[in-house]
């Protein structure tokens, strides 16, 4: 985006400080416009394309979520694991068995073998290519490592948090380029969220639209009976109120925003087709990927050629009781990737959607530590992600797998005393989310106004969409 | 000088002075080191050395006073380089400081110098001042720079009751502003109110489990408290001691501050092994209830040694490594006491903002810091096990105990430095690092900051942050982290009286459950007659505990806090229900402000509550609760005669909803409505003007923003 255009958006920003929600609404509108006009390419897009964020809050432990089975490093493995070690003949193997998938992860094997899935190993958040020498010179090196507030940030945004500046999240701008793909009248973004406000889907322009695992219900306001007319005019007069209050106008940007996608979402999920594919209604994960296929399945009906969805999952965080919590969890994993696999072939059936046209990747702010403190793992950095989909590279495992090393050359702890297998991730976030933007469609132009650090890498495509 | 700067100088004195008088503002003091002591040897040296234009080590070196607040070079620079010290530093007035005039003049007026002594050969040749008298004046202006009483408004009226009540308490209330306005003083209502006999949790859930459900494990009737067993459908009786404790609870004040400490010391019972553990998350509020206005270093201890917070976040069974089977202690809690209850990543300025080097913030610790205190936090178990077991289920209630067989004995590094000797006990490892952090100059505006942010505004001034955190350093009789000098100098602030005059983005969005505590209390919400509980209890030990009913809503308790995403002590993760630093996007202003709340902002909540609130409305009973024992009801029935007439009606919901700041336009609009010749009614049509009425101000932004 041009300066000038930055100095536009900052005066219309000012103007609407002034001139309270009218004026933002207004000015929201033509920020809508400005963003279509500039990003015509966009506008001509036929066929349909979206992104699913799974995102693990708390740090995967990605060593025991894929484990090397050769027998070297499955021993340096168990050494380190010990008694939270998964034993090496219940790991579902892969990749002519010398690597496992955690025994809980039979559908996901599956796809792996079926190759709609493929594994992005050692991959984390990152500046710029980064060796044990320039970690310790500390060239580039992300702030406050460890912390999952601070990982969390420059994962979905690429940059390290400033209190009370927004950086916008890599789905969000993603989602301000392509918002022209889309033909809504409602100002529906792209970006639809089944777990709350996220900074990967926060946009210069866009606002994520949430939405709850069983749907959107009605404002109670907006009744058509004709004895609450009056009621809902004033409701209506009151959201066009002035308010120089910054809170104020913006909570009423809100009200306003709501009302307008609101309904049409409902409306549209109202008459959703049928689907038969099978949601264990007990997987927190599954519930919301229940929702993500309904609303794929309407999207003809709003108007979407290009979305993005974000669903969570949180205790991701296993400091203690790792064995049975992690495997847990990756069972919710598991249940959620293959009934949502699942149901794009419904989808596909209907003509609405393909597993082609739909690609689900992890994310989590951080690997785990290799070392234990007995009964789980600290934080650490490298970390596995899945990406599942027809149009993946699937049933191959891109990048390489760590070796199982204590205190190696990529074990960035080394500089704090007892090395404790904190591992220097190989590729970054920017890499994996770049890879994700151009199968998307972002062109090659705007991809490195979405990924600040892509610039520091030789390879700017991962490879694992083709 | 010419005259106008002189005139320029004057008026900036005055300026000083008259902030002075008025609150803690930021002046300069000659306690540069701040430790309630002026000295020439330590802050006189320092001043001194600063002209002279020393600093690092150079600057600090054998020239800190004991118990000093202001203790390592770049706070005392810091200090030393603020515009106030600047100018306060001219001594003579010649409109630049000098190390061999300004800085000797002060170092003798330390030592006691006076008259000629105090000046001779120290004043430069285009000084102002040049008498001792005068200089001596101009340097004693800081002693009367102390905190002094906050004159009380001459007429608190119902308007001042009414915002101070929204911010210190779950909600005015027609009686609660009366009594403030009665009181006159809102001091004296913070005394009272912090003398209030406590309303703990614990006691009021098991009570509430053992009349609805008196079986124990095996099916009998529990005879005492003690054959309880803690499970998840206490969370129950759990909620409903807080629904009571919040709506009319006499301790407002204490509960709505251990409510903002329940987001700052996150417990959550999201987690399986907290799920079943209701009665500790009963005790773990109850811990923070007993130190609400407590010091905040006994909170942070007994906070610590929770059995909730040792689950939660590790400590319990945490133990020393095992290098022979690469383990090494959890390193959980070690990070969030620092990151989240304490200091945060990143060095403050006593005003909560970031001290920059080189434009870059600066860390508070690193990765071997939280691998140091991962050791402290080692070989703490359940009191109740037996002390050779190291496993096996234990007590939920009691504090930890240490096992020193499990704790790590080796030296650690603490914060700036400290180290604790090895071969110390677990209990003296936690008491010196507890003492560490709560030093860390850090903790008073880190934790003042947020309970601003959580009783009074998103966005404080750095100066309110910097008076506040002032109280924590120092209640005023030299005791650090009293919690009580905390709240009153939050709630007694110029600022959180006044700031709705006079900052343009004063205040907060209500957070979901406030939204609708505030409308629960002004209408006096009741637990339904039947069940004497806000909700249903329809049956025991393995059913369902479904109905809360608000008229005739019906949800069940769960579906509650995931309907309007929030409920007590049950928050996603340790980083709470949103952060303090979340920003909204399309925020005007974004590059400035922050509003943690908005982050629960999504369409669904804000579809959800706003439903729930209006289903509240709308299913009122105008009178008490007749014919309706299974419901719990709103009490509309003293408003609504007032629907006579629109404005006695709108004067009054003003009054309890808005603090008699409802806008002309809002109060236009919702006029004409009332009026409309198509107003249709079911029951009777004041009662159906007086639910319309709220309903409309309940979405208004003026209602949805605390100013």
């Amino acid at each position: 985006m041009s300066n000038h255009i930055n100095q536009q958006r900052r005066k219309f920003i000012k103007m609407a400080m002034v001139g309270g929600a009218s004026t933002m609404l207004a000015t929201q509108n033509k920020l809508n416009l400005m963003s279509s006009a500039m990003a015509s390419e966009y506008s001509t897009m036929n066929d349909y394309k979206s992104l699913v964020c799974i995102y693990l809050r708390g740090g995967n432990d990605a060593f025991n979520m894929l484990v090397p089975r050769v027998s070297s490093e499955y021993t340096n493995y168990q050494k380190t694991r010990q008694k939270m070690a998964i034993p090496k003949s219940n790991l579902l193997p892969i990749a002519n068995g010398q690597y496992g998938f955690h025994p809980s992860m039979p559908l996901i094997r599956n796809l792996y073998n079926q190759q709609q899935l493929a594994v992005v190993a050692n991959t984390g958040v990152l500046f710029r290519p980064t060796t044990l020498n320039s970690f310790r010179n500390n060239h580039l090196i992300p702030p406050d490592l460890f912390s999952h507030s601070h990982q969390m940030d420059i994962w979905q945004t690429g940059y390290a948090p400033n209190p009370g500046i927004i950086r916008p999240g890599w789905g969000g701008l993603i989602a301000d380029k392509l918002n022209s793909a889309n033909q809504t009248n409602a100002g529906i973004p792209p970006t639809f969220t089944l777990s709350g406000t996220n900074l990967w889907q926060t946009g210069e322009i866009t606002r994520q639209l949430g939405v709850g695992s069983s749907g959107i219900k009605k404002f109670r306001f907006f009744s058509e009976k004709k004895w609450e007319l009056s009621r809902r005019r004033a409701f209506e007069e009151i959201m066009q109120m002035n308010s120089s209050h910054p809170l104020q106008s913006q909570m009423q940007h809100i009200i306003n925003d709501t009302r307008g996608r609101v309904g049409e979402v409902k409306l549209a999920l109202d008459q959703s087709p049928e689907l038969t594919s099978e949601f264990d209604s007990n997987n927190r994960l599954a519930k919301q990927l229940r929702m993500v296929a309904k609303l794929i399945s309407v999207r003809e009906q709003l108007g979407m050629k290009r979305q993005l969805f974000f669903v969570s999952a949180g205790s991701w965080d296993t400091h203690s009781n790792q064995v049975k919590d992690h495997a847990d969890l990756l069972a919710m994993l598991d249940g959620g990737i293959g009934s949502f696999q699942n149901s794009l072939q419904e989808l596909d059936a209907m003509g609405i959607a393909s597993t082609n046209s739909v690609t689900t990747f992890t994310a989590s702010e951080f690997g785990r530590t290799l070392t234990s403190n007995g009964d789980g793992t600290d934080h650490g950095w490298a970390s596995h992600y899945l990406v599942s989909g027809g149009a993946v590279q699937g049933g191959l495992i891109h990048g390489n797998i760590p070796a199982m090393e204590i205190g190696g050359e990529n074990d960035a702890t080394g500089e704090y005393g007892t090395p404790a297998g904190r591992f220097i991730p190989e590729y970054s976030v920017d890499q994996y989310g770049a890879t994700l933007a151009r199968w998307l469609g972002v062109s090659e132009a705007d991809i490195p106004t979405i990924f600040p650090n892509l610039k520091n890498f030789s390879q700017k495509d991962l490879g694992f969409m083709g | 000088m010419n005259k106008r700067s002189r005139h320029i100088q004057l008026i900036f004195f005055t300026c000083l002075l008259l902030i002075s008088s008025n609150s803690h503002a930021l002046v300069c003091s000659l306690d540069v080191d701040d430790n309630g002591q002026k000295d020439a040897l330590t802050d006189g040296l320092l001043i001194l050395r600063h002209l002279f234009g020393l600093s690092g080590a150079a600057l600090t070196q054998n020239a800190i006073g004991a118990n000093a607040q202001r203790n390592t070079p770049r706070q005392i620079a810091n200090y030393l380089n603020t515009v106030e010290c600047q100018q306060f530093f001219d001594v003579d007035g010649n409109q630049s400081t000098d190390a061999l005039t300004d800085g000797l003049i002060i170092i003798r007026k330390l030592f006691g110098l006076k008259g000629d002594a105090l000046i001779k050969n120290a004043i430069s040749k285009n000084a102002t001042r040049v008498s001792a008298t005068k200089i001596i004046e101009w340097l004693d202006v800081d002693n009367r720079q102390q905190p002094e009483p906050k004159p009380e408004p001459e007429n608190l009226n119902s308007a001042d009751a009414a915002r101070f009540l929204t911010q210190a308490t779950f909600g005015p209330t027609d009686e609660s502003i009366n009594k403030l306005v009665e009181t006159g003083s809102y001091k004296t209502w913070l005394k009272q109110q912090m003398a209030t006999p406590i309303g703990y949790q614990l006691k009021s859930t098991q009570d509430y489990w053992l009349k609805n459900c008196p079986l124990n494990r095996d099916g009998k009737l529990i005879n005492h408290p003690s054959e309880i067993v803690d499970t998840w459908e206490a969370n129950h009786g759990r909620h409903n001691t807080w629904w009571q404790s919040v709506l009319h609870g006499d301790d407002q004040l204490r509960q709505r501050v251990a409510f903002a400490l329940s987001q700052i010391f996150v417990v959550s019972d999201k987690p399986q092994m907290l799920q079943d553990s209701q009665f500790g998350m009963a005790s773990y509020y109850d811990t923070l209830l007993k130190h609400s206005f407590g010091n905040y270093r006994d909170l942070l201890e007994d906070v610590t040694l929770h059995p909730a917070m040792g689950l939660y976040l590790g400590t319990l069974r945490n133990q020393k490594a095992d290098t022979e089977r690469n383990i090494r202690p959890d390193e959980n809690y070690a990070r969030e006491v620092l990151q989240l209850f304490s200091i945060g990543v990143h060095e403050l300025n006593i005003n909560g903002t970031l001290i920059l080097e080189n434009g870059q913030p600066i860390p508070t610790y690193d990765q071997q810091t939280i691998q140091e205190f991962s050791r402290v936090f080692t070989g703490w178990n359940y009191a109740d096990v037996n002390w050779k077991t190291w496993i096996g289920n234990g007590s939920r209630l009691l504090p930890m105990i240490p096992n020193e067989q499990f704790h790590d004995r080796n030296e650690k590094e603490l914060l700036n430095g400290a180290v604790l000797a090895a071969n110390q006990s677990a209990r003296a490892d936690l008491d010196a690092t507890l003492d560490n952090i709560f030093n860390h100059p850090n903790v008073g505006p880190f934790i003042s900051k947020q309970l601003i942010q959580r009783l009074v505004t998103s966005n404080p001034t750095p100066a309110y942050v910097g008076r506040v955190a002032r109280a924590f350093n120092n209640n005023g009789n030299g005791i650090r982290g009293d919690l009580a000098a905390v709240v009153n100098a939050i709630l007694l602030d110029d600022e959180a009286r006044n700031g709705h005059k006079k900052i343009a983005y004063f205040g907060k969005l209500k957070e979901p459950l406030l939204r609708l505590t505030h409308f629960f209390r002004a209408f006096d919400l009741q637990p339904n007659i039947k069940e004497g509980s806000f909700w249903e209890h329809v049956s025991c030990g393995r059913g369902e505990y479904p109905a809360y009913v608000i008229g005739h809503t019906w949800s069940n308790l769960p579906k509650l806090g995931k309907e309007i995403g929030q409920a007590v002590l049950r928050a996603p993760s340790v980083f709470n229900f949103y952060r303090p630093d979340y920003t909204p996007s399309g925020m005007p202003g974004k590059n400035t402000l922050v509003a943690p709340e908005f982050q629960l902002a999504t369409e669904n909540f804000v579809i959800n509550t706003t439903n729930l609130l209006n289903y509240s409305i709308y299913w009122a009973k105008p009178t008490a609760g007749v014919n309706d024992e299974g419901h719990s009801w709103l009490d509309f029935s003293q408003v609504s005669p007032l629907a006579n007439n629109a404005d006695n009606l709108l004067n009054h919901l003003s009054r309890v909803l808005l603090s008699d700041t409802m806008s002309d336009q809002l109060r236009t609009i919702i006029k004409r409505h009332l009026a409309d010749p198509g107003f249709q009614h079911h029951d009777n049509i004041k009662l159906d003007k007086t639910r319309d009425a709220i309903a409309l101000i309940l979405v208004s932004p003026e209602y949805l923003i605390q100013q």
